[in-house]
Order: structure tokens, then C-alpha cells, then sequence
């Protein structure tokens, strides 16, 4: 109980970190779009160690989610001109019942297979984007329109030219995943998810409906998956088959939550800051070309001497701390 | 002791002046894709750049010019961090660069915000013109590509014509291939056999055997390298009969000789330069730019390092002017870099309102021996086509 | 359609097939014995191509020798990079992302040391055209499809026959149980690991005749090797080849009667396939 409320503790701390982070750098674009890059790897990130860390299934694509996600609401704003919030939601609710539809006859298959079907299910919808007319092939879709702009009393918010805004938008997204993470771990469901994690067959016996938990567990993953790669399209105004299916939303995700730590919710979310803005201000600073090399070496030795992550080994290491006091 | 001290200090003090006390600097962005998959484009970009900041810099003119580099690492949304860091954090009046379609497009979009002028050398999808943007400008589109072959096909091959087209499906080269396929029938030149194929494809005999039954004698491939190297050696290998056989870019760069050796011999290709190329007017700074890249690098130059040249270069003397007229900023270099207009060693350039190049068209070369020999067009050429030739015949 | 088309693209198909199971056999032998993926395999293998291209082009060492040559440094690579690799093997995910980072490092290395320039290993005698009864190869894939099927023998009759071969195959059915009938489980892993390095250093020059070497080109070595371990079924070393040869024909055949457009979709839906129908793979035994 004692690691729950912990948790929760963090994640108020991370929560108003990187609000007060977003207010401060709002008006400097360059941080801005940094820190909107990371919000964004951060709530992929999350999204995939609630199926991953939360329930055991590890995905290697889950590019298809976003990529999914990203041209749905590319499509909807741009050829039948509806407005990007309805955008996302629609591309929400596809990519959803999607997850669902091929959830059903994946998760007969367990480990690396699962991984790697999910990562074959990105490059075939990565290819039907190539050759659909819809999609525009490899050209790709052009000036899809931004969030707009609104004005609340005198306060005008442009989304097309504010980076600070889209900041502010990503970042709701992100903190309404992270407390979604928190609240499932807590509940019913998330106790059963464990239990499937740890050991499915067991689970099975104690009665646990192991496949409506794994496909819960997918389902808010893919959701969140999609609201990324939908508020993607509509802050970068241009998808091509190439960005919304690259392998960085598959990889990234998965090194930033085990770089954090896939034992906590609030891992992945560390994880994701971390990377990004190590690599945007310090790496790139330093090492102008040969910056992603630093960037393997990172991650190797990270994974070398903190395999559970910076937050997990930390979160270990106050355990410990407090068992030894009392 | 002190007078030493005093003479050293002035001495330093007379070093250090010209650089701070009478001149300006104007720092012009740089943002290519050094890492990721267009990482080649991008570093061969950024060589050619750098030498024309290195000739701007020892001209000994007044201003002084600072090249800041950003690696987009061919993403997208690092192309904006870039625009975004060479503009809020750098303080840049104008950026040159960006190497595919996709990255320029959102790239140029955030200069925009800012009015910051965008001059792109490696874009060529229609639809970026077509924005309506003020700060967007480009030295080359795709047109000039299937012009050149155009030509070359009808105006300096003979005899039967029976036209086979393979093009990769990337759009830039599909592009190229539906515009060359238009042309070539709208002069009565029979296209018998067109096809696109998948990027990364591996085999290419079954491709190459339906063109061989499909009776043409010129074979158009608008590819890339890898393309050109498993198309050539699958042609080789089932022996099919060809007059000539076109790329599109990829095949002027020094490395298609080297790597391919005597498989490269007679096979013509479009290129925007290749070394003594250029048009007359031009033909003194090409050879200052190939001088001081030798020195440089320890290489020749590849078009796509002349391209990164002349992007820097035109931005450069924009910047020139606008500091003459006292209005070095961003509107001054945006106005200025509009009314570019000379002939450069890749021909003559200048902007259309929507900032494409008006007079761009490409050279067709033909390698020959270990050499690029230019073929077409007539008033550019430096010897003429051996046809019908292949290199595995 | 005449018969020569069919023939010939059959032909290029079953060659281009035993190419791409020699392209894998590395990754998948350490998959089946030490249960990882190895992520950097596509990068080892382009470490073994670049190797092979300096010392083809660059010394002019002849083919066997650069082969060999290629396979011992790479192989002296993995040595180390199994002492690495060894510290987290027990957690899968910790191995994948390892893995992942490593062929980040050789990725970026390539690119620091050999610029981004695409490079072939261009053997002129190996360029041509034969004749074999009535279709025409090339000679170069004929030569690394004929080392493929020497490889992938050689390897199945070690692995069959030898005592460290059986020790291998034991290790990995059951690990626990052959540690305890007195196999070194780690040795057993180590040589298992560096052989596979070995291995992908191998056939790196050939990759460099039959395809052409680019320093970010190693992901999709691995994929590709990825996709083949998984329809030959876990460590199925002669299934690699038949799972090749399936893919290469396939791919090649649809050329014939459509266009590559659709080899990416036949492929990837033969993978589907595999995993939904018979996800042991289509040659590995049902456990």
C-alpha cells in the first residue's frame, strides 16, 4: 500500500513540475517545442507501459497506433473539414476499436511473438497508407489545419503560432494519462493486471478473465497512443507514411519508459524529459553530428547499471531506506 | 618588460578589432539532416555550404557572415526544434537547408511565423509552392528533371524509339515519371512498358525480364543508388538488350563511378552540375568554389555539395545587399533574397512569385571511361552521346 | 508470358531466398539458443561488409579470405560484446533495448567513421550473367546463395552431430535441465553468442556483392532476419532456408503476374499468418 501512495506522491510531483516547467519556458519557443516533444514521447510513453509495465504485453509497434491515430485526424480535418477536436476524438475512437479488433486474435500468441506481431501489424498499415488514395501515398498530406485560435477574455490563444499553447494542450493530455495510470493501478483492474504480469496461468486459475484485462489494458494504451499521434498532426501540419509509421514511436516509447522505469507509472513520464531535453540542450551542445552516439552509450549503460530505470532504482532505493529506519 | 607587454597587447588588440570594432556579423541558420536516413544528402549539403561561408568570410568585405549548424536528423518535428533554435535561440535571419519534402514543409512553415526567409536546395514536391508562403523559396523542381530527359530522347537519340519507364515510388521520383510519360507521349515517343516499384526492393529480375519482354530499347530508371546498382546488375545478368539506359539524380555523384565502376560506362543521368559545366558567366566561381573544396575536403565536389554551395551563397549575398541598404533583419534579407537574379554555375536563378525557380532546367550526363561527360543540352554540352551504348553489351 | 520470365524470376527468387537466410542465420541462432534478439545483428553484419569492402577494394584480398577475415573480427567484437550482454541476460526487455543501443553506437560509428556515402562490394567477375540449363544468374548471388546453403548445412550438421553441437541444442530446449546433467550452460552460451556475431560478420561481404552497404541500412537487416527466424520457427537453422526460399519466391513471383508494390504486403501477411496459424513457426516443432 505503502508503494501506491508513493507512487501517487510522484506523480503530483511530476505533475506540477512540468506545469511549472510549461509556464515558465512558454514564451520561448525553442523550450517550448522541446518540452512539447518530450510531453509527447512522455504520454506514448505511458500509454505503452500501461499495456507493457501494467499488464506484461510488450509491443514493438506501437508506431501503428500513432500512425493510426495521426492520419485518421489528418484525414477528417483535411477532406471532410471537420474541426481538430473532433479529429482527435474520431481518431480516438478508431484506433480503439481497432486495438480491439486485432487485440482479439493477438494475444493468443505471448513475449517477443506478441512484440513482433504488433510491429508487422505497423509496417502493413504502414504500407496500405503508401498505397491508399485517401492517404495521399508517399506524398503525404499537406497544411492540416492546427488547433486554432480562441480568445477567453482579452487573452488571445493562437494555436497555429504559439508553441506555449500546444505546450499547454499536450501537457493536459499527458497529466490526464498519467492520472488515468495511477487510478488503474490502484483499482480492481489494475491489481487483476498484475496478477496476469506476473503470472498469467495462475491467473487464469484464480478465475481472473486474463483476455478482457489484456485487452482493458490495450485499449486505454491505444487510446492514448492515438490522442498522441492525433495532437502530433495537427502541432507539425504535415504526415507522410514515413513519420506517422517511424520506428521512433515504436522504440522511443519503449526506451524512455524503460529508461524511467516500468515498474512505476510515473517512470516512462521521467523517462521521456530525460531523454529528450538531455539530448535537445546538452548532447547536441556538446556533440553537434555524433550526438545519437552518446545517446546508444546512454542507454547501454543505463540499462547496464539501473536495469529497473532512474525512477524505478530510486523508488527501490527509498524502499529500502525507510525498511532500514523502521 | 612593459614595453613588451604594451606592444603585445596592441597587437592583440589589432587582431581582435577588425573582427568586433568595424564590421557586423550576420548569422545565417543551416539546418540539414546529418544523422537518419537522408543523413548523405544532408552532409554533402552542408560541405558545399561551408565553403561558401569560408569565401564570404575572406572576400574582406565588411560584413561578416556565422554559419550555425542544426542536425534535423530527417525528422520532422526535429526539423521545427531546428527552425525553432536557430531562430528564438540563435537569433538567425534566414535558413538554409533542409533536405525532403516532408521535413522542409513544416520546417518553412515555422520560419514563416517569424518571416524568416526559407531557401531549400533538396525539396521538389509541387505542393510546397503551392502553400502561399512569402518566406519560401527553392532552386530547383521537378520539371527541369523530365524536361532534360525529354530532350535528350528526342532531340540526340536516332532511329527507333520504344520507351520503357521503372521509377521507384517515393514521390519525388514518381513524380519525374509521370511528367517524363506525358511528355514523351505527347511527342508520339511510344512508352511501352511503365512501373513502379517498392522502395528497398531487392530483386530486380523479374522487373528487368518484363521490361526485356516488353521490346523496349531505352530504359528510364527514376531511382536512387541502390536502385540504379541492382537494376544495371540485374540488366546485366539476363542480358537485356538496351540502346541506353536514363537515370535521374544519383547518377552524377563521384561515388556512382567509384562504386560502380566500368558498370557505370555509358550511363546517362540527369544532374543540376557536374565540374566544368558551367554556363559561361558562371565559369570563374565554379572553379574558385571546386578549388577551395579540394582544399578543403580532399575531394571533388558532388552536385549536391554545389547545390548546399549555392543555397548558402545566394542567402549570403541577400544578406550582402540588405546590409547595404542598412537594413540587415529579416524583412531586409527576405526582400533582397526576392529580387535574386543571376546566373549561377547551375544556371541561371531566379524566383517566380511563389518562389519556385523560374529558369531551372538539369544537364543529361553521360559517364565515360571514369568521367561524366555532359550531352545535353546543346548550349552547355561538352561532347557528344555515344548511342546506342550500354555498359553491359 | 513466356517461360523464360517465369524460369528466370523462379530462379533469381530461390537464390535471392537462400541470401536472405544466410542474412539471418546469426540473429537466429542466438534468438534459439539464448533466447535474446539481438538488435545490433543488422549492424554487426554491416561492420563485417564494411570490413570486407576495405580489404576487397582497398587490398584487394581475395573473396575466402575477406569472408573469413570479416567473420573473425566481428566475431571478436561479439566476444566482447557478449561479456555485456551476459550482465542483464535473465531480463528480456533489458536485452532488447540493450541490443538496441548497441546498434545505435555501430550505426553512429559508421557514420563518424565511413560518412554516409553508399558503398558496393564491386567484383567484376561476379557481376556477370550465367547460364544455368536454361536460365541466366548472376553470378554474385549465385555465389552467396551456394555459401548460404554451405553455411546453413555445415551449421545444422554441427549442430546435430558434434558434442558441443548436441550441448547447444540441449542448452536450449532446457536450459535448467542440461546444467544439470553437466552441459557448461555458459560456455555453451557464449560460444553459442559469439558464433552468431561471427556468423553475421560472415556473410556481411556478401551482403555488400548482392545488395549495397549503407550505414543506417542495419535495422532492416535485422527486421528482415527477424521476420524469417519467426516464420522458420525458434532456432530452426535448416527452416531458415526453406522460410527464405519461400519468401524470396513469393516475392519474386508477384513481380511476375503483379508488382513489387505488393512484396512488402506478401511478406508481412505470410508472417501474420505464421503467427496466427502456426506460431512455433512453419518448420519448428509444437512444444
Amino acid at each position: 500500500m505503502g508503494r501506491r501512495r508513493s507512487e501517487k506522491k510522484i506523480a503530483g510531483v511530476v505533475t506540477l513540475l512540468v506545469l511549472s516547467s510549461a509556464f515558465v519556458f512558454r514564451r520561448d519557443p525553442f523550450v517550448a517545442h522541446v518540452l512539447v516533444q518530450a510531453s509527447l514521447l512522455a504520454l506514448i510513453s505511458l500509454a505503452w507501459n500501461i499495456l507493457g509495465g501494467g499488464c506484461g504485453q510488450i509491443s514493438f509497434g506501437h508506431a501503428a497506433f500513432f500512425g493510426t491515430g495521426a492520419y485518421v485526424s489528418a484525414i477528417l480535418t483535411t477532406q471532410y473539414h471537420l474541426n481538430p477536436w473532433l479529429g482527435i476524438a474520431g481518431a480516438c475512437v478508431s484506433v480503439v476499436f481497432l486495438s480491439l479488433l486485432v487485440g482479439v486474435p493477438s494475444f493468443r500468441l505471448k513475449g517477443a511473438y506478441f512484440a513482433l506481431l504488433i510491429l508487422a501489424y505497423a509496417h502493413v498499415l504502414k504500407l496500405v497508407a503508401l498505397n491508399l488514395e485517401i492517404t495521399k501515398g508517399d506524398e503525404g498530406i499537406f497544411s492540416i489545419p492546427s488547433f486554432g485560435r480562441y480568445s477567453f477574455g482579452g487573452m488571445e490563444v493562437n494555436f497555429f503560432t504559439s508553441k506555449g499553447a500546444n505546450l499547454f494542450l499536450i501537457l493536459l493530455f499527458l497529466i490526464a494519462g498519467l492520472w488515468t495510470g495511477i487510478w488503474m493501478r490502484g483499482s480492481q483492474t489494475g491489481i487483476a493486471m498484475e496478477a496476469v504480469r506476473e503470472d498469467e496461468v495462475t491467473a487464469e486459475a484464480m478465475g481472473i478473465d486474463t483476455l478482457r484485462y489484456k485487452l482493458f489494458a490495450l485499449g486505454v494504451s491505444a487510446f492514448f497512443t492515438a490522442l498522441g499521434g492525433a495532437f502530433y498532426v495537427h502541432y507539425i501540419h504535415f504526415l507522410t507514411p514515413d513519420s506517422a509509421y517511424s520506428g521512433y514511436w515504436s522504440l522511443m516509447p519503449i526506451v524512455a519508459a524503460l529508461f524511467g522505469g516500468i515498474r512505476t507509472v510515473t517512470g516512462p513520464v521521467v523517462g521521456a524529459f530525460t531523454l529528450v531535453c538531455l539530448d535537445e540542450f546538452l548532447i547536441k551542445e556538446l556533440l553537434p553530428r555524433g550526438d545519437k552516439l552518446v545517446y546508444g552509450l546512454l542507454f547501454v549503460v543505463t540499462i547496464l547499471f539501473f536495469p529497473r530505470g532512474i525512477l524505478g532504482t530510486w523508488v527501490e532505493r527509498q524502499g529500502h531506506g525507510r525498511k532500514k529506519e523502521g | 618588460m612593459k614595453k613588451f607587454t604594451l606592444f603585445f597587447v596592441s597587437f592583440v588588440f589589432l587582431l581582435v578589432l577588425p573582427h568586433k570594432g568595424f564590421g557586423e556579423t550576420v548569422k545565417i541558420g543551416v539546418q540539414y539532416p546529418l544523422t537518419g536516413k537522408l543523413a548523405k544528402h544532408g552532409q554533402g549539403c552542408l560541405e558545399g555550404a561551408q565553403i561558401a561561408f569560408d569565401e564570404f568570410n575572406s572576400r574582406g568585405g565588411k560584413l561578416k557572415a556565422k554559419m550555425i549548424v542544426v542536425d534535423d536528423e530527417s525528422s520532422p518535428q526535429k526539423g521545427v526544434a531546428a527552425v525553432e533554435k536557430l531562430i528564438a535561440r540563435e537569433g538567425v535571419i534566414g535558413i538554409n537547408g533542409g533536405y525532403g519534402s516532408h521535413i522542409i514543409g513544416p520546417s518553412s512553415e515555422t520560419a514563416a511565423q517569424y518571416g524568416v526567409a526559407y531557401l531549400s536546395v533538396g525539396g521538389v514536391s509541387s505542393k510546397l509552392t503551392a502553400r502561399g508562403l512569402k518566406n519560401y523559396y527553392r532552386v530547383n523542381n521537378i520539371p527541369g528533371y523530365a524536361k532534360a530527359q525529354l530532350g535528350l530522347i528526342r532531340d540526340v537519340f536516332s532511329g527507333e524509339k520504344k520507351v520503357a519507364i521503372i521509377s521507384n515510388s517515393k514521390v519525388a521520383t514518381l513524380d519525374i515519371a509521370n511528367n517524363i510519360k506525358k511528355m514523351l507521349e505527347s511527342e508520339k515517343i511510344p512508352v511501352v512498358f511503365f512501373e513502379k516499384f517498392a522502395a528497398k526492393t531487392t530483386n530486380f529480375d523479374p522487373l528487368l525480364l518484363k521490361v526485356k519482354e516488353s521490346g523496349a530499347n531505352i530504359l528510364i530508371v527514376e531511382g536512387y543508388f541502390p536502385d540504379y546498382v541492382a537494376t544495371i546488375r540485374s540488366a546485366k545478368t539476363l542480358g537485356v538488350k538496351l540502346d541506353a539506359y536514363i537515370g535521374a539524380w544519383g547518377v552524377g555523384s563521384p561515388e556512382f563511378i567509384k562504386e560502380l565502376g566500368p558498370l557505370s560506362n555509358y550511363i546517362y543521368g540527369t544532374s543540376l552540375w557536374e565540374k566544368g559545366t558551367a554556363p559561361k558567366e558562371a565559369r570563374d566561381e565554379e572553379k574558385t568554389f571546386v578549388d577551395l573544396f579540394v582544399k578543403k575536403f580532399g575531394k571533388d565536389p558532388s552536385y549536391l555539395s554545389m547545390l548546399g554551395y549555392i543555397g548558402a551563397k545566394l542567402m549570403l549575398e541577400a544578406a550582402e545587399r540588405a546590409f547595404e541598404r542598412g537594413k540587415l533583419n529579416r524583412e531586409g534579407l527576405l526582400e533582397e533574397l526576392r529580387k535574386t537574379d543571376r546566373v549561377t554555375p547551375i544556371g541561371r536563378v531566379a524566383f517566380d512569385e511563389k518562389g519556385d525557380p523560374k529558369y531551372f532546367t538539369c544537364l543529361i550526363i553521360q559517364i565515360r571511361g571514369n568521367d561524366f561527360t555532359v550531352v545535353y543540352p546543346e548550349d552547355r554540352k561538352n561532347a557528344d552521346a555515344v548511342y546506342p551504348a550500354v555498359p553491359w553489351m | 508470358m513466356s517461360f523464360s520470365l517465369l524460369a528466370n524470376s523462379i530462379a533469381s527468387g530461390l537464390l535471392m531466398g537462400a541470401n536472405y537466410a544466410l542474412f539471418a542465420v546469426g540473429l537466429s541462432l542466438v534468438f534459439g539458443v539464448l533466447k535474446i534478439i539481438n538488435l545490433a545483428h543488422g549492424e554487426l553484419l554491416l561492420a563485417g561488409a564494411y570490413v570486407g569492402y576495405f580489404a576487397i577494394r582497398g587490398m584487394g584480398v581475395p573473396l575466402p579470405l575477406a569472408l573469413l577475415f570479416s567473420g573473425l573480427s566481428v566475431g571478436i567484437v561479439g566476444y566482447l560484446y557478449y561479456f555485456v550482454v551476459r550482465r542483464i541476460r535473465d531480463d528480456e526487455l533489458n536485452t532488447l533495448i540493450l541490443t538496441y543501443g548497441v546498434g545505435v553506437i555501430l550505426t553512429n560509428l559508421f557514420l563518424l567513421l565511413f560518412t554516409a556515402d553508399e558503398r558496393i562490394i564491386n567484383i567484376p567477375w561476379l557481376t556477370e550473367g550465367v547460364w544455368l540449363g536454361p536460365v541466366q544468374v548472376n553470378r554474385g548471388n549465385l555465389v552467396s546463395g551456394l555459401v548460404s546453403l554451405l553455411i546453413i548445412g555445415g551449421l545444422t550438421f554441427f549442430l546435430a552431430r558434434t558434442e558441443t553441437g548436441k550441448m547447444i541444442r540441449a542448452s536450449s530446449m532446457d536450459r535448467e535441465a542440461a546444467a544439470l546433467v553437466g552441459v557448461d550452460v555458459e560456455r555453451i552460451d557464449r560460444f553459442a553468442f559469439v558464433l552468431g556475431c561471427a556468423l553475421a560478420g560472415f556473410a556481411g561481404p556478401l551482403f555488400g556483392i548482392v545488395s549495397h552497404i549503407n550505414p543506417v541500412g542495419g535495422e532492416a537487416v535485422t527486421i528482415n532476419a527477424f521476420i524469417l527466424t519467426v516464420l522458420a520457427g525458434l532456432g530452426s537453422i535448416p527452416g531458415l532456408l526453406l522460410a527464405g526460399i519461400i519468401l524470396g519466391l513469393g516475392e519474386a513471383i508477384i513481380v511476375v503476374f503483379a508488382s513489387t508494390m505488393f512484396q512488402g504486403i506478401f511478406a508481412l501477411a505470410l508472417f501474420v499468418a505464421v503467427l496466427f496459424l502456426r506460431p512455433e513457426g512453419i518448420f519448428g516443432r509444437r512444444e
